[in-house]
């Protein structure tokens, strides 16, 4: 039995896969095993710091000399140098030596477990995993959580075991935009937006990737096997951008009210002129001026009720519809639409669609009002110019990652006075042809995509107006009818390649 | 003191009822008439027969009326006429402006008054103005404006158009020494 221990021993001291050492209290190596020997050269008769470290004299901060002071067991992590000027990464305990036949010389045995560079990276990561600031999980092909960092746990809640929709989003049933699956299934990279609830019961968003982690080797080709998601926080962002787009409506909605003024009091003149011209006719019989005043007055009651009639169109507006939708199929509509009528003001009415304009979430017909009113405006201009060759182009593209619109035309123009009031009044400079409201309705709706409507004009040499639309801040595809319970998932406007 | 039947008005607005209506205001009273829909008619109306004063709209589509005022201060002879702005955009920011820069210059140069009203304007406050700005005496316009209840209710409300804490003041002032006397 003793015979056992002691080749086991020197066996297990030679064979186990860590490097051993004995040290004097001059820290003199007096022992070492042969793996110490193989990886870190020749030691009899040497000391520790030189071997270890290529020094001439003991280190500043030496494990080894506070252990032999106080008889603590220590452990810490070490860049030792091998035979060759090579260094390497090790975890290395140092515990005083303790033997029966021992008499008083103290010495320590030193074990350096060979962490190398991953060893190292992988506590690394673990900090970083456990303490980035966002959501990270591991996902099994169940879509259960076998690991959660630190925000993620406080966020959300208890993890471990369940399911990822259950976490994340009180849901029974998987997303129908899942970017775990999608890595399951491709083993791409997937990005998407989401909207989830925390434990506290409050709307969370974040923009999530998701990423394989490993893969299985089975007898059909290797696959997925688990899945890592790193989301990021960005309510407040979200937060942000709906409290400005909330501001930019308000700011649309008070300048339509103080515009408002303008257009009443265009009515206001009317009505006056109107019982004027009737009082004058009346005191001096002259039935025709009798008429007119009658006229005057029945053109401003019907223009209370036009402008009443809009007005509520504007302030209610309807619920928006937003679904995917070809931006270049509504462009078509308004070219047919409005082809016969520029034909025969003799108008040359084109189409200008740059290629592989992608679909986008719009409220359609909210679009084509807008470019009706636009292309409607444009073919008036040309009717005001002296111009004889007059055209409209409307134009669809895309720009930094923006959809964009254009109605340009050679018409008439404007002046700067004009430029000015275009959104900001119930204005018209077509008399009583116009409401005064098309653009603002134009603006409004652009505004309601998040999107911004300019101006250039010349006067006599024409104007372009232009919608941009970032596609970031468009709206989410059915979103007029959105229940508000957390359970959306963003379009496919958010996934990424 | 002149009559009006010596005095022409030239109306400018791009609307047709609101040059009816002035037109028929003002030829009520006796004045003579001509009217134009743009800026370009106007000039070439006072080019061939200058008027004594002109109602000027101020927006209007192709140029709007502030551009034929600066037209006429080019002019050593037009400089004279006074010119009466008739707006629905007093407000606004850039129309005050250019209406509180025209009435300096013609201050300054000592043409003629270029003063303004606000649509909407009754017909017997647009007649006086004109009147005013042609030094024309109106037959019965003896009555003095403080003492008739319709003056009165005018002048309130054009005190509550200017609706600051100031002219408010002003208009419980007015109405406190009307109820008293």
């Amino acid at each position: 039995m003793s015979d056992t221990r002691q080749l086991l021993h020197d066996h297990l001291f030679d064979q186990a896969p860590i490097m051993i050492a004995v040290l004097d209290k001059d820290f003199g190596v007096v022992e070492a095993n042969a793996r110490f020997q193989n990886l870190f050269g020749q030691w009899r008769g040497r000391h520790c710091y030189e071997i270890l470290k290529g020094r001439g004299s003991p280190c500043d901060r030496c494990l080894a000399a506070w252990t032999f002071a106080d008889g603590q067991v220590r452990v810490c992590d070490d860049r030792l140098q091998l035979s060759g000027d090579v260094t390497s990464h090790f975890v290395v305990r140092v515990a005083p030596l303790t033997s029966e036949e021992a008499d008083g010389e103290p010495h320590l045995i030193w074990i350096a477990s060979n962490a190398n560079e991953a060893g190292s990276l992988l506590r690394e990561n673990e900090v970083l995993f456990e303490r980035a600031p966002s959501y990270i999980t591991v996902l099994d092909r169940d879509l259960r959580i076998i690991r959660a960092n630190k925000r993620m746990r406080e966020t959300f809640g208890r993890a471990w075991g369940r399911r990822c929709y259950e976490v994340y989003k009180r849901r029974d049933r998987p997303c129908r935009v899942c970017p775990a699956l999608k890595v399951f299934e491709t083993g791409e990279d997937q990005t998407s937006t989401q909207v989830g609830v925390s434990a506290t019961g409050e709307e969370t968003h974040y923009i999530v990737k998701a990423s394989a982690l490993s893969r299985d080797e089975g007898p059909d080709g290797s696959e997925v096997k688990y899945v890592i998601e790193m989301a990021t926080d960005v309510t407040h962002l979200h937060m942000l951008e709906k409290e400005k787009l909330e501001a930019e409506r308000l700011a649309a909605v008070g300048q339509a009210v103080a515009g408002l003024a303008h257009g009443i009091k265009n009515i206001l003149m009317g009505l006056e002129g109107g019982v004027y011209v009737m009082e004058s006719g009346l005191k001096q019989n002259q039935t025709a001026k009798i008429e007119r005043g009658m006229q005057m007055l029945d053109r401003n009651v019907q223009k209370i009720s036009d402008l009443a009639k809009n007005l509520l169109s504007f302030s209610k507006g309807r619920v928006p519809e937003v679904a995917m939708t070809d931006p270049a199929d509504v462009c078509r509509e308004i070219h047919e639409l409005y082809s016969d009528l520029a034909r025969q003001a003799g108008i040359d009415l084109s189409l200008d669609l740059q290629r592989g304009v992608r679909p986008a979430p719009l409220d359609a017909a909210a679009i084509h009002t807008c470019l009706a009113n636009l292309v409607s405006n444009a073919i008036d201009a040309c009717q005001m110019s002296e111009n004889k060759n007059c055209r409209v182009v409307l134009r669809c593209f895309e720009k930094n990652e923006s959809l964009g619109f254009e109605v340009i035309d050679n018409g008439c123009g404007m002046d700067y006075e004009v430029k000015k009031k275009l959104f900001t009044t119930f204005f018209t400079t077509k008399g009583a042809g116009g409401t005064g409201l098309g653009l603002l309705m134009t603006r409004k709706i652009v505004q309601e995509h998040g999107g911004r409507i300019s101006v250039e004009s010349k006067p006599g040499q024409g104007t372009n107006f232009r919608i941009l639309l970032p596609r970031e801040r468009l709206p989410e595809p059915g979103s007029g009818t959105d229940n508000g319970t957390g359970g959306r998932e963003a379009g496919p406007k958010n996934a990424k390649k | 003191m002149a009559t009006p039947q010596e005095k022409k008005i030239l109306v400018v607005d791009d609307e047709e009822d609101v040059i009816f209506f002035l037109t028929t205001a003002l030829e009520d009273v006796g004045f003579q008439v001509d009217s134009a829909m743009s800026v370009d008619e106007a000039l070439g109306k006072i080019k061939s027969s200058p008027p004594d004063c002109i109602s000027l709209d101020m927006v209007m589509p192709g140029k709007s009326g502030i551009i034929l005022f600066h037209e006429l201060h080019r002019n050593q002879a037009w400089r004279k006429i006074p010119v009466l702005f008739v707006t629905g955009h007093a407000r606004d920011e850039k129309v005050k402006s250019e209406l509180d820069a025209a009435a300096a210059l013609s201050q300054s140069t000592m043409s003629g008054p270029a003063t303004y009203l606000e649509k909407p304007v009754t017909a017997r406050k647009f007649v006086e103005a004109v009147a005013q700005a042609v030094k024309v005496e109106l037959e019965g316009a003896a009555e003095s404006r403080g003492d008739s209840p319709v003056a009165l209710k005018e002048q309130l409300q054009e005190l509550m158009d200017g609706a600051d804490p100031d002219a408010l003041r002003q208009a419980l002032e007015l109405l406190r020494r009307k109820s008293g006397s």
